[in-house]
């Protein structure tokens, strides 16, 4: 096995590693190009070959990659198109010393971005999690060959590239620290209402970009939803339906006023027109009053000749003021909808009286049994990162800190990462202005090193 | 008088101690990380959380590096690493489709995707047809898959690959680019790829040697091997049986190097995926 990586001593020197840890993100980003001045030859050949091997493969030791690994005739490409000829951009095939360590499974298990880093790719494949076109291969030097389909267990995936799940009492620790985070926002705000509605409204967006998307989703989902049951009740509303409901509510009381018709609205004299239909209908003691059944109300509203003269003139009467009743509460219903989309947007005092104080969490007793913890927010229902607790990893699952600048898709792989799946198209090439082996140096130091394996009796 | 070993400037190396001095490369670096809320995030680092709108984050130095795309190229230092372009699934959907009454070749010239890359693509969407998971990594491979998803840059009609490339296996190639009205004749060829003119390689086919085959043909016959039985005794099991043998192509010599006695032996796998030692006679 190779020896362990002791991230301080990698700080002290500076040089990069196969890895996505924070360490080595730093020392990517202090990285000074090697100096060659006051350097013999054999100086700059020497440092050069010990930063790129400390990158390409620093768990291989020199005696094998020299003997087994390093081929002096590198691979390049043939342009077949003549009208390219011209393009004079450089091919950096000193880059390709180290195409032949690609090949190796773990590299590749590392470069499909299914492990952390070489060292987690190689515990991977000694667990037999690795499977080589449906055989588990449990050989991290195993070399893949062009069309070879490769696959990581999904579990281990979202281990190696989640964040680290935390320990019971360390959950227990940071979740009473949220909701005493809480507690205080919510003194703060029913302190001063005023200012606290400002400074939600005022907020900068988070850089957590993963919580942005899953808020902004929820909020396109919310406004189609309300939508719909708009659009359902408008659909609902019909003068009959008007009609059967004043009766039933004019029915309640024994003496109606307006006020009983509030549910209408105010607005364009809703409610008086209501109060006057149903006290028309009221003052001739009309069969409709005494059984409001859907069919009555049905017969009342067909026109026919057959009907008595102020049976006709009665029906003509309501019908005219039930279709303005009906525009108005269509009207009504959009209202309502529109306040509903721009609740916050206001400054509401009453806001603040949502907000409730939570408790904290007893920290014996949870950790005696984990599902005792009680956590009810918007953000959070269970334990911080322990949703499910038989998971390895931060449940829900969320992406480990600082992959960003370590996630590059390389175009000698074809990664499906719905399946954890992966095809290895070929050997990495090198092509004007572009290498296929993913590098961090740059090519003059790669000449050097090239040119340190290549000379007489090393290869 | 004191001899000085090192070749390195002193100044050069007094650089290099003070910037490998452990207290401040670790303060530096709390520094760069930025604070921590409250769950120990350090939520103010512009690289904590990857990108959502397939434009990679990747990292920033101070200095502006000329020709630098920092959305393509991972590494300040090399300009010749490039990340790929991700397939959208709506693409891949299209490939899938086409898959059925085209050629590889056809779908790969269609939409300017290396032929490889287009059979791979095909195989892995078999794969996830067929593909299925515990219930409860559903939800959490789902969440991964998105996130990679959006974090690369998207593949487009600005973006195809260069379909008429041939990777070769030398330093010096096999294939010359030429113009169309360039002159370039047999003899041109047969120097690049390194052959014998034709005309030589004609008269030695149709030379025939009668002496050389007759050589050939006893050479042929002295090798056959002769077989001699032993005399079977009393109490005895089997014949003996005696096969004429070359000395030297035959057996180990005795204080001769072996091939498995090497430490860089060849080694490949079998069906099972077992490590199995190549050419255990050589």
């Amino acid at each position: 096995m190779p020896r362990k990586v002791d991230k301080v001593y990698q700080l002290t020197r500076g040089q990069m590693t196969m890895s996505m840890n924070k360490e080595n993100l730093f020392n990517l980003y202090r990285k000074e190009p090697l100096k060659y001045i006051g350097k013999t030859l054999y100086q700059q050949k020497w440092a050069a070959k010990s930063e790129t091997r400390t990158y390409h493969g620093d768990h291989i030791r020199e005696k094998q990659f020299k003997k087994v690994l390093f081929d002096s005739n590198l691979k390049s490409y043939s342009q077949l198109d003549s009208s390219l000829k011209g393009d004079n951009t450089p091919t950096p095939i000193t880059l390709q010393t180290f195409a032949t360590i690609e090949k190796r499974l773990e590299i590749a298990v590392f470069r499909s971005m299914f492990a952390s880093s070489v060292r987690q790719a190689r515990q991977f494949i000694l667990g037999g999690e690795v499977k080589v076109n449906g055989v588990t291969i449990k050989h991290p030097s195993f070399p893949l060959k062009q069309g070879d389909v490769f696959s990581v267990n999904p579990e281990k995936v979202l281990y190696a590239l989640g964040k680290s799940k935390p320990g019971l009492d360390k959950s227990i620790k940071l979740t009473n620290e949220i909701i005493g985070a809480w507690n205080n926002y919510v003194s703060k705000a029913r302190s001063n209402p005023k200012l606290f509605h400002e400074m939600k409204q005022n907020q900068p967006p988070s850089f957590d970009v993963i919580q942005n998307m899953e808020i902004n989703e929820n909020k396109s989902n919310n406004q189609t939803n309300s939508e719909i049951t708009m659009k359902q009740l408008q659909k609902n509303i019909t003068r009959e339906s008007i009609l059967k409901e004043i009766i039933l509510i004019g029915n309640k009381s024994k003496e109606p006023t307006i006020e009983i018709f509030e549910k209408f609205g105010t607005k364009n004299n809703s409610n008086s027109k209501c109060l006057q239909i149903y006290q028309q209908l009221k003052s001739i003691n009309h069969y409709l009053v005494t059984e409001p059944t859907n069919e009555k109300i049905e017969q009342f509203f067909v026109k026919s000749e057959e009907k008595e003269h102020s049976e006709q003139l009665l029906q003509r009467q309501i019908n005219s003021i039930l279709r303005e009743l009906k525009n108005s509460e269509y009207e009504r219903i959009r209202i309502l909808h529109q306040e509903d989309k721009l609740t916050g947007k206001f400054y509401n005092e009453k806001l603040v009286n949502n907000l409730k104080y939570t408790p904290k969490l007893n920290k014996e007793e949870v950790s005696e049994d984990e599902s005792l913890a009680k956590v009810d927010f918007k953000f959070l229902n269970n334990l911080y990162g322990r949703k499910d607790p038989n998971r390895s990893y931060f449940t829900p699952w969320y992406p480990k800190p600082f992959i960003a600048p370590f996630a590059i898709l390389p175009s000698h792989i074809e990664i499906s990462f719905d399946t954890c799946h992966a095809v290895y198209l070929r050997d990495p090439i090198a092509r004007p202005g572009h290498s296929e082996v993913i590098s961090p140096l740059p090519e003059h130091v790669h000449d050097r090193t090239y040119m340190w394996y290549a000379r007489k009796g090393m290869a | 008088m004191k001899r000085n070993l090192s070749t390195t400037t002193r100044l050069l190396r007094f650089n290099r101690r003070a910037t490998m001095d452990k207290a401040n490369l670790t303060k530096e670096m709390k520094q760069w990380l930025g604070p921590k809320n409250i769950l120990g995030d350090y939520v103010k680092n512009p690289y904590f959380y990857p990108n959502q709108n397939n434009k990679p984050n990747y990292i920033q130095t101070q200095k502006k590096i000329y020709g630098r795309d920092s959305t393509i190229n991972p590494f300040p230092l090399n300009q010749y690493t490039k990340t790929n372009y991700i397939i959208s699934e709506d693409l891949k959907d299209k490939i899938l489709e086409d898959a059925t009454n085209l050629h590889p070749q056809e779908i790969a010239h269609k939409y300017g995707i290396n032929l490889q890359r287009i059979e791979a693509i095909i195989k892995l969407k078999s794969i996830e047809k067929d593909f299925k998971v515990k219930d409860e990594l559903v939800e959490d491979l789902k969440r991964f898959s998105t996130v990679m998803k959006n974090y690369f840059p998207l593949f487009n009609h600005q973006t195809v690959d260069n379909l008429t490339e041939i990777p070769t296996k030398r330093i010096n190639d096999r294939f010359l680019t030429i113009e169309e009205n360039e002159p370039f004749g047999p003899v041109d060829a047969a120097k690049i790829l390194k052959l014998e003119p034709a005309e030589t390689t004609l008269k030695s086919l149709t030379e025939f040697n009668l002496e050389d085959h007759q050589k050939k043909q006893q050479a042929l016959e002295d090798k056959k091997v002769s077989v001699v039985y032993g005399k079977k005794r009393e109490g005895e099991k089997s014949v003996f049986r005696f096969t004429q043998k070359d000395v030297g192509t035959f057996g180990h010599r005795y204080g001769a190097s072996r091939r498995d006695r090497k430490k860089d032996r060849a080694i490949g796998f079998d069906s099972l995926g077992k490590m199995i030692y190549l050419h255990p006679n050589n």
